[in-house]
């Protein structure tokens, strides 16, 4: 590998690496705790058609704001949400680094696609 | 069906979902998607939230690896995330417009093209290194020989690179499909980006696209933690593995399966057109 190119890589690895980490663990907490506080989801075969019901509440604000109370579900839309965010920082994290090398170009490529996302979020959330 | 057991299944389901999708640049959608619908009879708007998870954990924990080694192209990747970013916006707008039915047809039959000339590229002789360019963008970068040896490559035709992107990632908009199976035959036809370093480079660009849906999907209320925390973690279980085999693994192998998983969607695709 071109060594002025090195860097960026192992900088932009790391990121995704922590977040995949610190996802899978908010992830398997989340799954910890759920099955122990039911215990009834390992023998149960009714409550399964219950969690998939389209009745079923999952809007993220109110998911998280079980956090405080230790509720599973809260801990797995966390992971879920440090999961999703991760790619974008990445972006973000090695277009900062391109900036600070010199390969502007790649910078405002970086920027631009981030602008993207952003913008997608926006009108995807908006036409909802 | 117990919510263990149905954990397990999703779990194991998407362990190979996210070995197959980073040994080939794809998404684990090709898998996870049938899985839950057809198996396990999940309303299939979960099922594409889930989907878009386990294409995010796919990319980020496929490709790290890859990544740290030089073997996923990172200049590469921003350049063509560009397009595929727009290119999918575009689609997303698009959709609801323009008629999807012949949109798949349409998309199969690219599929198909990209497979033939994938094999045709294949059983080409390999053509005299290029001679060295000035490039305006410097994206070239490093891969394996089938000895595991280093080597540089440049990249070819970047311009036409990006527009081959952006059209993969307006189908990926349009019919809300993984577009890495386009992007990976793109790479390495078009650009001449050795086939370990496309799909090394593919597995870190689906992420990014992905990102976006599953952020949208989550924020809808359209993410059911049941279905998506084993979707999660045996992705990024089965990607890790993927990671590691991928540069292990022959060439001809992976490009072998590729072009079977090819072959099969583009008959999903048109089949789904046609009916």
């Amino acid at each position: 590998m071109n060594p002025a190119h090195g860097s960026t890589e192992a900088l932009a690895a790391r990121v995704l690496r922590m977040g995949v980490v610190l996802a899978t663990a908010l992830v398997l907490l989340g799954m910890t705790l759920t099955f122990l506080r039911h215990p009834e989801y390992r023998s149960s075969t009714v409550v399964l058609g219950e969690l998939l019901a389209s009745a079923t509440e999952r809007d993220p604000l109110v998911l998280l704001g079980w956090l405080p109370q230790g509720r599973g579900q809260a801990f797995v839309l966390l992971g879920l949400i440090v999961l999703v965010l991760t790619p974008f920082a990445r972006v973000v994290v090695s277009g900062v680094h391109f900036a600070r090398s010199g390969s502007l170009r790649l910078a405002l490529c970086a920027g631009g696609v981030a602008a993207v996302i952003l913008l997608s979020f926006v009108l995807g959330r908006v036409s909802e | 069906m117990t919510p263990l057991l149905f954990t397990l299944v999703v779990f194991l389901s998407s362990c190979f979902a996210g070995l197959l999708g980073s040994l080939l640049g794809l998404g684990g959608g090709v898998v996870v998607i049938p899985v839950l619908t057809l198996g396990l009879g999940v309303d299939i708007r979960l099922a594409i939230a889930a989907s878009a998870i386990a294409v995010v954990a796919t990319s980020s924990s496929g490709a790290w690896r890859p990544l740290r080694s030089g073997l996923a192209n990172l200049r590469l990747a921003t350049f063509l995330e560009l397009g595929a970013a727009a290119g999918a916006l575009s689609g997303a707008l698009l959709g609801g417009v323009v008629a999807s039915r012949w949109l798949y047809v349409l998309f199969g039959a690219v599929l198909a093209l990209s497979g033939v000339l994938l094999l045709l590229r294949s059983k080409a002789p390999a053509a005299p290194a290029p001679p060295a360019s000035r490039e305006s963008l410097d994206l070239s970068g490093t891969s394996l020989d089938e000895q595991g040896r280093a080597f540089e490559y440049p990249v070819l035709r970047p311009w036409q690179g990006l527009g081959l992107i952006y059209l993969a990632g307006g189908f990926g908009g349009l019919l809300g499909v993984g577009a890495g199976v386009l992007k990976v035959p793109a790479m390495d036809v078009a650009m001449r980006v050795p086939w370990r370093s496309s799909t090394a480079t593919s597995t870190l660009m689906i992420g990014v696209t992905a990102a976006a849906s599953a952020a949208v999907f989550i924020a809808r209320g359209q993410v059911a933690p049941i279905v998506a925390a084993p979707v999660a973690v045996g992705v990024v279980l089965g990607a890790q593995a993927g990671s590691r085999l991928a540069g292990r693994l022959p060439a001809w192998f992976t490009k072998s399966l590729f072009l079977v998983v090819v072959a099969w969607m583009a008959v999903q695709m048109v089949r789904r057109g046609l009916s």
